[in-house]
């Protein structure tokens, strides 16, 4: 507010006539400080207290600021939602919260002052989480695939594209699901999605019985893991991972022309030369465990 | 602003320098009696009755010397009650019609004052630039002001400036001056000189209550503005010259909190803010206070004082909700008009805080100071509706009187021979003269002598009839004799009776004069008392019906003015629910933050998706 506004908020001064009266003496000035030491704890940690809060203001007719009430809006629908995943994981009811904060979402991404916001793929993901929590996957996935064709940049754009080829997955829509997986390695190279991704990838290719097209993305997961340490060092998972990948290989491997498919697809990937020898090995288990003998020598050999 | 019936007065007959303090002085002498008595109302705060006799002098052509002062005097009057297109005819009908220099300057310059408070600024300006020299010197300072509100107005703001910042504004004009020429200075975007200006209002002695209120009003003014200018310190200066208890010491108390803040001491700025929520005035600053307090608290690091803070100011502002609903309520309910005229403002239940603040507000203060005008026009019309009924009671009273007596007093009219009383006193009168011009004793002889002489006269008849004999001779001698004496008695006894007879006559003429008088005057009084009955029953009607008509139009007056302060009033209470709400916004969403911030600390969202609080703040 500049003097010009502050002065004229204070007016033109109306001409009149008064009467002499005692100047009072008390002043601001006299307004002295008060000892004043906070008494009061500090207030527990209490997300329930404070989503209610949020609800209370967002319920009165005092929200009329808007961003005030965007801001609560968002907090509201952030809290509601981790309350429920709280609630799911302690087996209790979570509908009401999810609705709420699937309310608030919604509102969030079409309320106009929003519509560049920078958190739009923020809700986006939490309206998808909501969603999902409430098993609604379809409408989940609308919400992560608006997520990542808004927001291809976006830093949850990876998770995003992971979670739509799981769901994929899961409805056995191979093609599509391979097509997810690729585009979360591509927008998650070397980031949190990217291994995960590669070896959904390879899996979504041996279900479409791709088998050729899925050893690279097997192969991927095999050769960063064993880059890093041996297969016996692997934690639990790593080792899972290697060998799940390994004998994935080792079905497509056996659906096609058996030990030469395997001699043909290593001879065109050096970096495998370090673990080929699993390959060949998981292959003659393969046989073994189903009582082929013979194929099981060769591969063995 | 609307003059005051002071104003008016100070302005129409001060004929001294005059200051914002100084009262009216008495007018040079009346020339015509009835302006006396119209002067003599108006100086008694009696403008209705100096109007009402100001109309009747008029009627009755007793304004030979002071027609033209009549003229102004109503003029102001009217512009006074905020009559303003009545008002202004007037004082252009004065100029249609010629009048001296000094006159006529007076017009232009209460029709500037009519077209300022219009809003019609140009023709204001117009209407001051056609005021000569003529006009008295007591207009001079608020002539000025005048000029200068005008020019702000326009935004003329150098010529506003000009005008505001000459010597012509005597004792505590200068400071009311120099309020306006900073706001002008500020519009022109002088800001600094502004500032300057402000400081010396700010700074200078003041001796009387409403520049005391001048000095507060700049103060605050100067320390919002160093304080927008980011100088806490001087703002903190200015601020504390301020009074407490003053209408203005809420927001200074709310400011100085601010300055404190801007440098970073938050438990100082709690000293003001704590001293201001203290208080039970329902004003915006207190509220603001609220709120300021916890978010000090919160600047503080004690979330828990700031918590509480922030439920206290929730806790007030949906108290102050449920006032104001209370308020509207009754702003719009029926009993709306018996509050306005309560004198004590505060006795008016859920209205009485939000009038008091009101009343400072001039529209109102207009309308209110209407209403209560138009209350005492239908208190005299009414008075004079109740008399016109005592007249219409006298009236018949009369009548029925004549009617009951006037046949009685005609019979006693005709029966009380005036007529032949009065023919007797001339015959009488005649007689005396007859009698005065030719004596016969005789004539006023007593009975006994009458007698005595028929007597006498039957004795000599009989002696006359005897025989010539000297019995005869000496009975005739005898009562010649006895006659003689006889004669000589009434002789002696005649000037004695005349004089009796005149002075009877005189008084029977005394007599007869009162007589015929009070003959003429009771048959001139017979006359006359269908006068006093006849033909006033039509023209008492004819008042009644014209009380009846004008109560009407002022009863309508009222229905306005009722329905306008009614509009005033919601409307204001109807801004402060928003301002309330805003707050109560303010309120919940900063104790939901402050809830948020102890759960999950006190970070700005991302889009990280991890939970993250806003901070609160006020």
């Amino acid at each position: 507010m500049s003097a010009v506004a502050l002065i004229a908020l204070a007016g033109l001064w109306p001409f009149a006539s008064g009467t002499d009266t005692p100047d009072p003496v008390p002043t601001v000035a006299d307004a002295v400080p008060v000892e004043i030491v906070p008494g009061r704890p500090d207030p527990d940690s209490d997300p329930q207290k404070a989503a209610d809060a949020y609800a209370a203001f967002l319920a009165s007719p005092a929200a009329a600021d808007e961003t005030l009430r965007l801001t609560a809006m968002r907090r509201l629908a952030d809290l509601r939602l981790d309350a429920a995943e709280a609630a799911v994981a302690e087996g209790r009811p979570a509908d009401a919260m999810l609705a709420e904060s699937v309310s608030l979402y919604e509102q969030l991404l079409s309320a106009p002052a929003l519509t560049d916001a920078p958190s739009r793929d923020h809700w986006l993901y939490q309206l998808a989480r909501a969603h999902a929590m409430a098993a609604r996957t379809q409408a989940a996935e609308a919400a992560l695939a608006a997520l990542v064709n808004e927001y291809p940049g976006s830093p949850m754009a990876p998770e995003a594209w992971f979670r739509i080829g799981e769901s994929r997955f899961a409805s056995s829509d191979w093609a599509a699901a391979e097509e997810a997986y690729r585009a979360t390695r591509d927008a998650s190279a070397g980031g949190e999605f990217a291994e995960q991704a590669q070896y959904k990838l390879g899996w979504a290719l041996f279900k479409q019985a791709r088998h050729e097209e899925s050893f690279p993305a097997f192969a991927a997961v095999v050769d960063a893991r064993l880059a890093e340490k041996p297969l016996a060092e692997q934690d639990a998972a790593g080792r899972e991972l290697v060998e799940d990948s390994l004998r994935a290989m080792a079905i497509g491997f056996a659906a096609l022309d058996g030990p030469e498919s395997v001699a043909r697809w290593l001879d065109s990937v050096p970096s495998a030369a370090g673990w080929a020898w699993l390959a060949w090995a998981r292959l003659g288990d393969l046989y073994r465990d189903n009582e082929r003998w013979t194929d099981a020598a060769a591969a063995y050999a | 602003m609307r003059p005051t019936p002071q104003l008016v007065t100070v302005l129409l007959f001060c004929t001294a320098a005059f200051g914002p303090a100084q009262s009216a002085e008495a007018p040079s002498a009346a020339r015509d009696l009835a302006w006396g008595e119209v002067l003599y109302e108006h100086f008694q705060d009696e403008s209705f009755r100096a109007l009402v006799r100001l109309a009747a002098a008029e009627s009755r052509a007793e304004l030979s010397h002071h027609a033209e002062d009549a003229a102004l005097l109503r003029g102001g009057t009217y512009l006074a009650w905020g009559l303003r297109d009545r008002a202004e005819s007037i004082f252009l009908s004065l100029l249609e019609q010629g009048t001296t220099p000094e006159r006529r300057d007076q017009a232009w310059y209460w029709l500037a004052r009519i077209r300022h408070e219009r809003g019609e600024y140009a023709d204001a300006y117009a209407a001051l630039e056609r005021i000569g020299d003529a006009l008295p010197r007591a207009f001079d300072p608020d002539r000025n002001e005048l000029t200068g509100r005008v020019l702000i107005a326009l935004g003329r703001h150098d010529q506003a400036v000009s005008r505001l910042s000459t010597p012509d504004y005597p004792g505590a004009w200068r400071a009311f001056a120099d309020f306006n020429m900073a706001v002008a200075l500020s519009r022109a975007g002088q800001e600094e000189e502004a500032v300057a200006v402000l400081r010396r209002v700010g700074t200078a002695e003041a001796s009387t209550e409403e520049t005391r209120l001048l000095r507060d009003r700049a103060n605050l003014a100067l320390g919002l503005a160093y304080l927008e200018a980011g100088d806490p310190d001087s703002a903190r200066l200015a601020l504390d010259r301020v009074r407490l208890g003053g209408p203005f010491s809420g927001r200074a108390l709310l400011a100085a909190g601010w300055a404190e803040a801007q440098r970073g001491r938050f438990r100082a700025a709690l000293g003001p803010w704590r001293q201001l929520t203290a208080t039970t005035e329902p004003d915006d600053a207190r509220l603001e206070a609220l709120l300021a307090v916890p978010w000090a608290w919160h600047q503080l690091n004690a979330r828990g004082e700031s918590v509480a803070g922030y439920e206290v100011a929730v806790a007030a502002c949906e108290a102050e909700t449920e006032r104001l609903e209370a308020a509207l309520a009754a702003a719009a309910g029926d009993g709306l008009l018996p509050m306005l005229r309560e004198e004590d403002f505060s006795s008016n239940g859920p209205l009485g805080s939000y009038m008091h603040a009101l009343a400072a507000d001039y529209p109102f203060r207009t309308a209110m100071a209407d209403l209560r005008d138009l209350d005492h026009m239908a208190e005299n019309l009414s008075h004079w509706q109740r008399s016109l009924v005592a007249f219409r009671d006298m009236v018949d009273a009369r009548r029925a009187r004549y009617e009951r007596v006037a046949p009685g007093v005609r019979e006693a009219i005709s029966a009380d021979r005036i007529e032949e009383l009065e023919a007797e006193y001339l015959r009488q009168q005649a007689r005396v003269r007859q009698l005065t011009e030719r004596p016969d004793p005789l004539a006023l002889a007593s009975p006994k002598q009458r007698d005595q002489q028929a007597r006498i006269e039957a004795a000599r008849a009989r002696a006359l009839s005897l025989p010539e004999s000297s019995e005869r001779a000496q009975a005739l001698d005898r009562l010649r004799r006895l006659e003689g004496a006889l004669a000589w008695r009434m002789h002696a006894a005649w000037p004695e009776r005349l004089r009796a007879l005149q002075k009877a006559l005189s008084q029977s003429e005394r007599l007869l004069a009162q007589a015929r008088a009070r003959h003429e005057s009771v048959k001139a009084e017979l006359a006359a008392a269908p006068a006093t009955f006849t033909g006033y029953s039509v023209r008492i009607d004819a008042q009644a019906d014209r009380v009846e008509s004008l109560l009407s139009r002022v009863e309508t007056a009222r229905a306005r003015r009722l329905g306008e302060i009614r509009v005033l009033l919601l409307d204001s209470l109807e801004r402060r629910r928003q301002r309330v709400a805003g707050y109560l916004g303010e309120a919940r969403f900063a104790l939901a933050a402050a809830w948020d911030a102890a759960a999950n600390g006190p970070v700005a969202e991302s889009g990280s998706g991890a939970a993250q609080a806003p901070e609160a703040s006020p």
